[in-house]
C-alpha cells in the first residue's frame, strides 16, 4: 500500500506546477485587498471586522479545491491515480488533505497582504490600530480559508463535472447564501458562509437589516462540522465506473 | 497470465460485455481484436479494476487488480491517449506518479530513453502530438516495470516508425516472459503484431485466431457466422 504521505506530496506538486492555481492565488491577494480597503473606507467598523477581511481568498481557495478535484475527471487523469492506487477512496482522502495544505497556503498569504494594509489604512483613519480580538480573527480566517478548499474539493468530487461544480459552488456561496447573511440572518448564519464568515471574527453590524451572526468558536465549530459531512460524503462517491 | 471468467457487464440497457471467458498466456502478445463498440474497452477497464463488472471475474495472476500490492509494479496499462493535464510537463506526469506509487525517481529518465521521448519531457503535453502522449502513456505503464501489459489501441496517433518501434517493443516484452495484451480496431496491425488474436463481438468471443497472413479471411468468416 503506498504511503499516504506520499499521495498527498504528489498532490502538491501537481498544484504547484498548475498555472492557473497561481493566477488564482494571486486573485486570492487581490480580493483580500480590495475588501479590506471597502471596509475601512465606506463603513464604520470594528477593528476586528478590518482584519477579518483576510478572510476574503475564500472563495479563491474553493475553485483551487474544486480544481484539484474536477480537473483530474475533466482531464480524465483520475484513471491514472485509480491505476496507481485502486483503493479510490484514499486518493481522494490524499486530495482533500493536499487541499487543506494549499488552503492554509492561502489562508496566510492572504493575512500577510491584508495586515500590512489594513494597517495603513487604519493609520490614515482617527481610530485604534489594534484591538485584542485581531489575532484571534487571523487565524479564523486561515483555518477558515483552509477549510474552504477542502470543501470545494469535496464539492467538486459529489458533483465531478468542474463547470457544473464551479457554478453551483459560486452561485450558492456568493448569492443565496450571502443573500441569507445579509437580510434573513436568523438562518444564513446557520449557512456555511455565514457560520464561515463568524469565525473569522466579522460582525453584521454594518449590514441593513438586525441580527447577528453565531459566536466565532460556534461558527468555527459549525463550518467545520459541515466539511468533515461533506468530506467523508466525497469518500464514498467513488464506486463509480471511470470510463 | 490475465483470466476473464464469464465476466459481464451492462450499462442502461446496453449489454457491453457478456459471459467473456479468456485468458492471456505469458510470453506471449495476445491480441484483442473488434469492431468499434464490441466491448473491448470495457473488458480491459474491467480488468484494470476501473469499471466494475455486473458479473465475472477478471484475475491478474490470479488476483483482482484491485487487490494487487503495488499494481503499477505489476501491470502496465495504456488507456487514452489525451489522458493528460495539458498544463503539466511529460517528466512530471511522470514523476508525480513515481511519487505516488513508491518507484523511484531514476525510472522516469529510463522510461523516457525507452520511448523516446527524452526531448520533449520539460515541454507541457498541452503542446504533443497524439503520437507523443501514446509514448508518453507507454512510458507511465512501463515505470513500474510491470511483468503483464495491457494496452487499448496503443497504436492510435503514431506514426508508421512508431508503431513498427511499438511491435518489436511488444515483441522483445513478450520474448522475456511477459504477458501483452493489446487491443485494436485494426486487423493489419495486429496481424504483424501479436502471436494470438481474441475475435470479440457484440461483447461475445466468437473466436481465437492465430495470427498470420489469413486473419482476415479468418476473422470475417467469424464474425459473420457469429451473427
Amino acid at each position: 500500500m503506498n504511503k499516504l504521505s506520499a499521495l498527498v506530496t504528489a498532490e502538491l506538486r501537481k498544484v504547484v506546477a498548475t498555472r492557473s492555481t497561481w493566477l488564482l492565488v494571486a486573485l486570492a491577494g487581490v480580493c483580500c485587498a480590495a475588501f479590506v480597503t471597502l471596509e475601512v473606507v465606506l463603513y464604520d467598523v470594528a477593528v476586528v471586522s478590518v482584519y477579518s477581511m483576510a478572510g476574503q481568498g475564500y472563495v479563491v481557495a474553493m475553485i483551487v479545491g474544486i480544481l484539484v478535484v474536477a480537473g483530474e475527471y475533466r482531464h480524465r487523469t483520475m484513471t491514472w491515480a485509480f491505476l496507481v492506487t485502486p483503493r479510490r477512496s484514499r486518493v481522494i482522502t490524499a486530495k482533500l488533505l493536499a487541499c487543506g495544505v494549499v488552503g492554509l497556503a492561502i489562508g496566510v498569504l492572504a493575512a500577510a497582504v491584508t495586515v500590512p494594509l489594513a494597517l495603513i489604512l487604519l493609520s490614515m483613519e482617527d481610530g485604534p490600530l489594534f484591538a485584542p480580538g485581531v489575532p484571534l480573527a487571523l487565524l479564523g480566517t486561515i483555518g477558515g480559508t483552509g477549510l474552504w478548499c477542502v470543501f470545494g474539493a469535496s464539492v467538486a468530487a459529489l458533483v465531478r463535472n468542474q463547470t457544473a461544480a464551479v457554478a453551483v459552488a459560486l452561485v450558492w456561496t456568493l448569492y443565496a447564501e450571502w443573500f441569507l447573511v445579509m437580510l434573513v440572518p436568523a438562518v444564513g448564519r446557520w449557512a456555511p458562509s455565514g457560520a464561515a464568515r463568524a469565525a473569522t471574527g466579522w460582525t453584521r453590524a454594518e449590514l441593513p437589516v438586525p441580527g447577528e451572526l453565531l459566536p466565532m468558536w460556534a461558527g468555527a465549530v459549525v463550518f467545520l462540522a459541515y466539511t468533515v459531512v461533506l468530506a467523508a460524503l466525497a469518500r464514498t462517491t467513488t464506486r463509480r465506473d471511470v470510463t | 497470465m490475465i483470466s476473464v471468467t464469464a465476466l459481464s457487464k451492462s450499462f442502461g440497457s446496453v449489454r457491453a460485455v457478456h459471459d467473456l471467458t479468456f485468458e492471456v498466456a505469458p510470453g506471449t502478445v495476445t491480441g484483442f481484436l473488434g469492431p468499434n463498440g464490441a466491448g473491448k474497452t470495457t473488458t480491459l477497464r474491467m480488468i484494470l479494476g476501473l469499471v466494475r463488472p455486473d458479473a465475472g471475474t477478471a484475475l491478474i495472476g490470479g488476483t483482482r487488480y484491485t487487490d494487487l500490492e503495488s499494481p503499477v509494479t505489476k501491470v502496465g496499462a495504456v488507456l487514452e491517449s489525451t489522458a493528460f493535464h495539458p498544463g503539466r510537463t511529460g517528466r512530471l506526469h511522470l514523476e508525480t506518479l513515481c511519487l505516488a506509487a513508491g518507484i523511484p525517481d531514476r525510472r522516469v529518465g529510463e522510461v523516457l530513453t525507452e520511448v523516446d521521448l527524452l526531448a520533449a519531457a520539460d515541454r507541457r503535453v498541452g503542446g504533443y502530438s497524439l503520437g507523443m502522449r501514446q509514448r508518453l502513456a507507454l512510458a507511465s505503464a512501463l515505470l513500474g516495470d510491470p511483468a503483464v501489459l495491457v494496452l487499448d489501441e496503443p497504436a492510435n496517433g503514431l506514426d508508421p516508425e512508431g508503431i513498427h518501434w511499438l511491435r518489436g517493443y511488444l515483441r522483445a516484452h513478450a520474448t522475456t516472459g511477459r504477458t501483452v495484451l493489446v487491443s485494436s480496431h485494426t486487423l493489419t496491425e495486429l496481424s504483424l503484431m501479436a502471436d494470438d488474436v481474441l475475435v470479440v463481438s457484440e461483447g461475445r468471443l466468437v473466436a481465437e485466431l492465430p495470427a498470420g497472413p489469413d486473419l482476415e479471411d479468418e476473422y470475417l468468416t467469424a464474425i459473420r457466422s457469429s451473427r
